[in-house]
């Protein structure tokens, strides 16, 4: 794995512990560790998915970097393809 | 409102085309126990729900169930990325391809078609969950009948992963139902339907 896969990789991890404990907080919205490790997991996937935006690409249509003159939302491997 | 994310909820990485796998999986994409239908049913089913906790549900596994249609979806044109025609003729794959080349369209291992036949959204709260996770239990057995019929460890992979989403979705909307059935009356819970009748609502 390169860094930009051992990064996108982490991104992942910590994206997926969100997705399943905002399904687990919608049945338990006063869940105190729930929240918690909700709170936590935001920041982290926060931090990564900019680390990730600023060395390698956006993941996200709206935090695209334009200052090279250049649309680079079409530059990286689509999803599908295997690179992800 | 969607935004997308440009990445995969589980990755999929795939270095073997195998049109024989591609043709039973591609029935998680648009067959009658598939993601679409799942997704369609879900978010269809959200607009009349009246509580909360079920909206939410409702809303944030309909969107995972995309999330899966891309991944099923990405594991089909992995499977069949670069087959030459003896390899399509071979697997029987030609009866796909002459209607499709190798894009992804819906339908189910047996050809038929995607339709919103294959969900209900009947406005009422407890028929509409109890659907629901039916739908995931028919999503689970799809996927263990996939494991099955294919061996690669690069495929069954992100199906094992699938497999357990579905398992975490029939319990939360287990307590789903359980929420709806808490605040109905406790003595006849089809007294009234709350997606309906105008009724005091606890």
């Amino acid at each position: 794995m390169n860094e930009r896969e051992k990064l996108l990789h982490y991104i992942t991890a910590v994206s997926f512990a969100i997705d399943d404990c905002v399904l687990y907080l919608d049945t338990h919205p006063y869940d105190k560790e729930a929240l918690e490790y909700y709170s936590v997991h935001k920041e982290l996937r926060k931090k990564a998915l900019k680390q990730y935006t600023e060395n390698f690409g956006p993941l996200l249509n709206d935090n695209v970097d334009v200052s090279c003159g250049k649309w680079t939302w079409i530059d990286q491997p689509w999803p599908w393809e295997g690179g992800c | 409102m969607w935004n997308y994310e440009k990445r995969l909820q589980y990755p999929v990485k795939i270095s073997t085309p195998n049109a024989k796998a591609a043709k039973v999986i591609i029935t998680q994409f648009g067959g009658p126990d598939g993601e679409l239908a799942a997704s369609m049913r879900y978010l269809s089913q959200r607009y009349t729900m009246p509580y909360n906790e079920v909206v939410g549900v409702l809303t944030d596994i309909g969107t995972e169930e995309l999330a899966h249609m891309e991944i099923v979806c990405a594991i089909v044109h992995q499977l069949t990325k670069g087959l030459s025609i003896d390899e399509i003729k071979a697997a029987g794959f030609d009866t796909y391809f002459v209607d499709h080349t190798l894009a992804l369209w819906p339908q189910a291992a047996s050809g038929t078609p995607f339709s919103s036949t294959f969900f209900q959204s009947k406005g009422d709260p407890i028929t509409d969950l109890c659907e629901d996770m039916a739908a995931e239990q028919k999503a689970r057995t799809t996927y263990d009948n996939i494991l099955r019929l294919v061996n690669d460890p690069e495929i069954c992979d992100p199906i094992r992963w699938l497999r357990k989403r579905e398992i975490v979705h029939f319990q939360r909307f287990g307590e789903a139902l359980r929420i709806v059935q808490d605040k109905l009356d406790s003595k006849n819970f089809y007294a009234f339907n709350p997606e309906f009748d105008k009724c005091k609502m606890k």
